[in-house]
């Protein structure tokens, strides 16, 4: 039960959006999440997998076998859409039973399958209920059992938890997970919160103008970006336009730092990535990478300190868990990295607050 | 402290009374309602010449205008004419709608809006000068047949059912209702069935309320094409006043009953056919 992209390509008729070389592998049981800006394509991806819309270029296989020209009722997916989609004049019960009654199920079993998969997501007590009289997040898991109860080959979420309210969409996460997991079922997510798809998946795949920038764990998504645009979609950073000055020393606004520039040419520019919580508070050992600046911004995250130090002509965002003001921080060799710049653009654009 | 309240409450009215959107709205459902309650009175009222109001309470009005076969066979077109109208609506209704709403071309889109709107903008007197040059040639000779009337209204009544479904089918995003469906292995007759119609009852139930009560108050297009045999109830009524003004009365309150009662019918049928449609697990 897998799903398999094969350097798929679609442009909107009329228009010069679309997307372009999607290569993309959702093995057996595995949990991918899509995340990238709105308009970056990831929900064209979706809609190519479920049929909604036909690729102009590649291949789309289901299970091994080619399913690129095939009408979605035949795909055997199960999707669920960002507003629920289900069915206001049926019951609870009647709804996750829809598609076991379009295959023929009879009654009895039908009924029988569609209760045990509202009772899966915790619903017994309202299955009698029309979809109108529950709340969203209730809705969301009808939508969930709706979509698994037929054993389809795949789940397609399309942004599910976006209309839900921050505290149950935190609770659904878990929720999701588990009941794939249980299902063992090849999931793709498409979400535009990189907190939700580090939190969630497998393997996740940062998309931005129609294009894949990078796929990977979310470990490696977010230890070592292959670009700025990467780095800056993905968790909080420190991007600086900085230029080499030689192997071991790059300038940047915030002053020269030492790192390990083996590979760019002297008097390139590079763009360079320390995560806040990289940053480390008070002096360093021997003055290496050694700052001291004013705090501009401190916002108090509750398990964590947040604050931006205005130093040089740059700005160094540290995140810290020591509850005491100071405006001395260092920067380890290890914890920097070097990123070719992205082609046309400034990291300084892409920085994210 | 209750007495507080009560004291606040009344002040609340009777600031509420003295605001002039208050009395605007009083003074126009006067002027809606006053007619209408006068017909009644006139209906019922024995004398009724030079007088603020009629004298004596009678109900042989409403004897003489059951007992006048003009009007009881108006009545009946009116009814037959206004039941065909409706199901023509529905079953015409639906699927124009449906056709509208998917449409992806501008073009379609377009032609919808004309469809949409001319019978509305056009007047009844012009479609009807239409079917008269129309349908009385020797090759088209229709005039005055029950069905061209009914498919006269039908015309004239269409523009209404469509814009109430299609503004229903954007309201309940029907589209991804309809990809829920196909997603989970609905061919399009079963999505129709299952899905469309059944999502669609309450705005069909409420186009059935205008088609109905548009259908039995028609005059214009009416006047000019039903034939001496089926005349409409308000074409015969309209002879009613240069008689007696009780019996145009009571004649008119029929129509305003039937009006009443055509609509509450066609709703309640619609919601209930459409309802029906709905399969259960």
């Amino acid at each position: 039960m897998s799903v398999v992209l094969e350097d798929v390509g679609f442009t909107y008729p009329g228009t010069p959006v679309g997307v372009e070389n999607i290569s993309l592998t959702i093995g057996a049981g595995e949990f991918v999440a899509v995340i990238g800006p709105s308009g970056c394509g990831k929900t064209t991806v979706l809609k190519l997998i479920a049929g909604f819309l036909t690729p102009d270029r590649g291949r789309i296989l289901l299970d091994g076998e080619d399913a690129t020209r095939l009408p979605t009722r035949r795909r055997e997916l199960g999707i669920v859409f960002q507003n629920y989609a289900l069915f206001p004049h049926m019951s609870v019960a009647d709804n996750v039973a829809y598609p076991l009654k379009l295959r023929g199920v009879p009654a009895a079993e039908r009924r029988a399958r569609a209760l045990a998969a509202v009772d899966m997501v915790g619903l017994s007590a309202f299955a009698g209920r029309r979809p109108p009289q529950l709340s969203g997040g209730q809705q969301q898991r009808v939508a969930l059992a709706r979509a698994l109860v037929f054993q389809p080959k795949a789940l397609l979420l399309d942004e599910p938890l976006s209309a839900l309210d921050a505290a149950r969409r935190v609770e659904m996460r878990d929720e999701i997970r588990r009941l794939q997991q249980a299902h063992g079922i090849a999931t793709l997510h498409i979400t535009h919160d990189q907190e939700e798809a580090l939190s969630m998946a497998d393997k996740v795949v940062v998309m931005a103008q129609g294009r894949i920038l990078q796929a990977g764990t979310p470990t490696e998504i977010y230890e070592r970006p292959a670009s700025p645009t990467v780095a800056a979609f993905v968790g909080q950073s420190n991007l600086w336009t900085g230029r080499v000055r030689d192997e071991r020393h790059v300038d940047t606004p915030i002053g020269p730092l030492r790192a390990d520039l083996a590979g760019f040419a002297p008097g390139s520019e590079v763009c360079v990535l320390v995560r806040p919580e990289r940053v480390a508070t008070g002096p360093s050992a021997d003055g290496t990478n050694q700052f001291s600046g004013s705090i501009v911004r401190d916002r108090f995250l509750g398990s964590l300190r947040r604050f931006d130090l205005s130093i040089g002509d740059g700005t160094v965002t540290v995140e810290t868990k020591e509850t005491s003001r100071t405006d001395t921080i260092h920067i380890a060799e290890t914890s920097i990295q070097i990123l070719p710049l992205d082609a046309g653009q400034h990291p300084s654009e892409t920085r994210k607050q | 402290m209750a007495g507080g309240g009560l004291a606040i409450d009344g002040g609340a009215r009777a600031s509420a009374l003295r605001s002039p959107a208050a009395w605007v709205t009083i003074l126009y459902a006067l002027y809606l309602i006053l007619p209408i309650a006068l017909l009644v009175v006139g209906s019922f009222g024995n004398v009724w010449s030079n007088t603020l109001l009629p004298a004596g309470f009678t109900g042989r009005w409403y004897v003489q205008v059951f007992n006048d076969p003009s009007f009881t066979r108006a009545f009946w077109t009116s009814l037959t004419v206004c039941v065909a109208t409706v199901a023509g609506c529905v079953i015409i209704g639906a699927p124009l709608a449906y056709a509208v709403f998917r449409a992806a071309s501008r073009g379609v889109k377009l032609a919808a809006r004309i469809v949409y709107l001319l019978p509305i903008a056009a007047p009844a007197v012009v479609i009807g000068f239409g079917y008269l040059l129309l349908f009385s040639r020797e090759a088209t000779p229709w005039l005055g047949a029950t069905w061209l009337l009914i498919a006269g209204h039908i015309v004239f009544c269409l523009p209404y059912m469509l814009q109430t479904v299609v503004s229903d089918m954007r309201l309940l995003n029907l589209a991804q209702l309809e990809q829920a469906a196909e997603s989970l292995g609905a061919s399009f007759p079963r999505r129709f069935v299952d899905i469309v119609l059944p999502s669609l009852r309450h705005s069909l139930a409420a186009g059935s309320i205008t088609v109905a009560a548009l259908s039995i108050g028609e005059f214009q297009l009416t006047n000019l094409i039903a034939g001496f045999a089926n005349r409409t109830y308000p074409i015969v009524l309209l002879q009613a006043f240069y008689g007696a003004t009780g019996f145009a009365c009571a004649a008119t309150v029929i129509l305003l009953a039937l009006a009443l009662a055509a609509s509450a019918t066609s709703a309640l049928t619609a919601k209930g056919a459409s309802g029906t449609v709905r399969t259960a697990a």
